[in-house]
């Protein structure tokens, strides 16, 4: 038997010991929760785990810690509050692989448990420290800054703010002096909000620029990538955790769009449930004005939302499509006037909230894993990352980013 | 496993040497900025150190070196700009070659008991790490987990009576 079918069945066992556990360690946080909730909250761990067993994936446990991470900072609990419930399911997963499973079954089950668990506690960290260091840059009073990346910290002002209109929440981008650059600052701030929406039972979200701005994002934050030498859009890059929040966020997230979107804007619209522009829309993407090798998952976002004809035309002209192009393509949902962009968003955000969410919040991971689901041998992905790799090592990679700093053409070698 | 645990802190310091290569080797393909800012051969000394801690946390059976070594590590290491993900990366690969090595040379009905000894320090570190980087930012302090009786297994997991 499969060892995740073992583990599956011993599910229930598992979720009552760590239970009991959990409230052994008195954590007032989750004291303070019913019963119910902190079973629930374990049931859904035990299930994650078992499932990225299964799977042998990590994403699905990084993608809930990160959530879980957004959700119980903004609630209050402190960082080892929400480790000690990892580590009670660790301790107790640990002593039932032990028990149930032998040989070199037992032993490649540990490692992968301990992998999922590690993975989704170092999400969980990071999750946390950079919520803190938002936080604390909002309020200028970061005790030592400097560490992480400290894109716009230092008392430059909130770049995101949130909302709740009835039981839909909106997320402001508003970051005018950048263009709503997609730095790490901005995108923790809006996973932050997300969170923080979600734990509000936000029914839908909205996705917009600050009004007034003619841009509504200038995409990733080119001071932000690597020079060379890293992959510049890896996994935990922070657009791609945001992307990431997005798609698994358990509400519909609908794109509001007045305004110019670039690079990895576009991405990030295009990971959005809905898109609703006015006629002012644009969208680009751009890495070929930079010679950097596009990242696979983010091609995968493309290709599941449009014709693969389109998406080389716009990859290799990086020229943007105007609104009624736009909608043409079925980029997006609705055109509507400027004037009635906010209202009308707003409406149909309603409109989805006021529906049933469990079947709305499993109807959009369906509708995620269906569309993520493609398999590539792993010689073939290894394959496509040498080959990325050739084009981020390249000389044409840092001359993108030096031209770009100059605000010159840029002149590719093709070396 | 017989009625001896076995003792985890020799098979770690037997193959010291092939674990700190490895490590050191996977640290380097990770082209971490802050490290390869740092150099090779002081990075070898930081996985060195680490590796030596680990060996002792084992040896003695107690968590709180690994603990206290936490705290000043997210100290220096924060101050000197490192995000926490890189220092995560470092300890990471270390345990991943402390794994592979503990696969070649301990008898599968062992293998758990090391494995669990290993990952539970390094996952307290890590999480106390965790713990000063955020205290350090918002200036005050986090408490701690409760983790003197993880050693015990999960028997531990009544709580102290």
């Amino acid at each position: 038997m499969e060892a995740s079918a073992v583990l599956a069945g011993a599910a229930d066992r598992f979720v009552n010991d760590a239970v009991t556990a959990l409230e052994h360690r008195q954590h007032p946080h989750y004291q303070e929760s019913t019963a119910q909730d902190r079973r629930r909250y374990l049931e859904d761990l035990v299930t994650l785990v078992v499932e990225c067993v299964r799977d042998r994936h990590v994403e699905p446990i990084i993608d809930a810690s990160q959530r879980i991470a957004a959700q119980r900072f903004v609630a209050g609990f402190d960082i080892a509050e929400v480790q000690g419930a990892f580590n009670v399911l660790e301790e107790v997963l640990w002593r039932g692989v032990t028990d149930l499973l032998a040989g070199e079954t037992r032993v490649e089950t540990l490692a992968l448990v301990n992998t999922i668990l590690g993975a989704g506690r170092d999400a969980l960290a990071r999750t946390y420290v950079s919520l803190a260091r938002r936080e604390a840059a909002a309020s200028g009073d970061e005790a030592r800054p400097g560490g992480e990346t400290a894109a716009g910290a230092g008392g430059a002002g909130i770049a995101v703010r949130t909302a709740l209109v009835g039981q839909v929440g909106v997320i402001t981008l508003d970051d005018p002096r950048r263009r709503n650059a997609l730095s790490a600052r901005l995108t923790n701030g809006i996973i932050g909000a997300l969170g923080r929406l979600g734990a509000e039972q936000a029914r839908a979200v909205v996705l917009r620029a600050a009004p007034g701005m003619s841009v509504w994002s200038a995409g990733h934050d080119i001071d932000e990538l690597p020079r060379g030498r890293r992959d510049p859009l890896a996994y935990d890059d922070p657009l791609e955790q945001l992307i990431r929040a997005i798609r698994t966020f358990p509400a519909p997230v609908v794109a509001m769009v007045h305004g110019s979107v670039w690079g990895g804007a576009f991405d990030l619209v295009l990971s959005c449930d809905v898109v609703v522009a006015d006629e002012t829309a644009t969208f680009a993407i751009t890495p070929a004005n930079l010679g950097l090798p596009y990242n696979t998952t983010g091609l995968l976002h493309f290709l599941g939302r449009l014709p693969v004809n389109l998406i080389k035309e716009m990859f290799f002209t990086a020229a943007p499509l105007d609104a009624n192009q736009a909608k043409e393509w079925m980029v997006i949902n609705h055109l509507v006037g400027s004037a009635e962009l906010e209202a009308f968003t707003l409406a149909l955000g309603a409109t989805m909230a006021a529906k049933a969410p469990l079947a709305m919040a499993v109807i959009k991971e369906q509708l995620r894993v269906l569309t993520d689901y493609q398999p590539v041998a792993a010689q073939v992905y290894e394959r496509i990352q040498g080959l990325r790799r050739q084009a981020y090592d390249s000389d044409d990679y840092l001359e993108g980013l030096n031209a770009f700093t100059e605000r010159r053409p840029p002149i590719f070698r093709g070396t | 496993m017989g009625d001896e645990p076995i003792d985890v802190a020799a098979v770690v310091e037997a193959r010291a040497e092939q674990i700190l290569s490895r490590a050191s080797e996977e640290l380097a393909r990770a082209h971490l900025a802050h490290y390869e800012a740092t150099g090779r051969g002081p990075t070898e000394d930081r996985l060195r150190a680490l590796l030596d801690l680990l060996v002792g946390c084992c040896r003695s059976h107690r968590l709180s070196p690994a603990e206290e070594y936490a705290v000043s590590l997210a100290a220096d290491r924060r101050g000197s700009g490192y995000p926490l993900a890189e220092v995560q990366t470092a300890i990471n690969v270390l345990e991943e070659a402390v794994w592979a090595a503990v696969l070649e040379d301990v008898a599968a009905e062992d293998q758990g008991y090391v494995l669990g000894m290993v990952s539970t320090v390094l996952g307290a570190l890590k999480d106390r790490l965790a713990c000063a980087y955020v205290a350090q930012i918002t200036s005050h302090d986090t408490p701690t987990l409760r983790l003197d009786y993880l050693f015990a297994g999960t028997e531990g997991l009544v709580g102290p009576s």
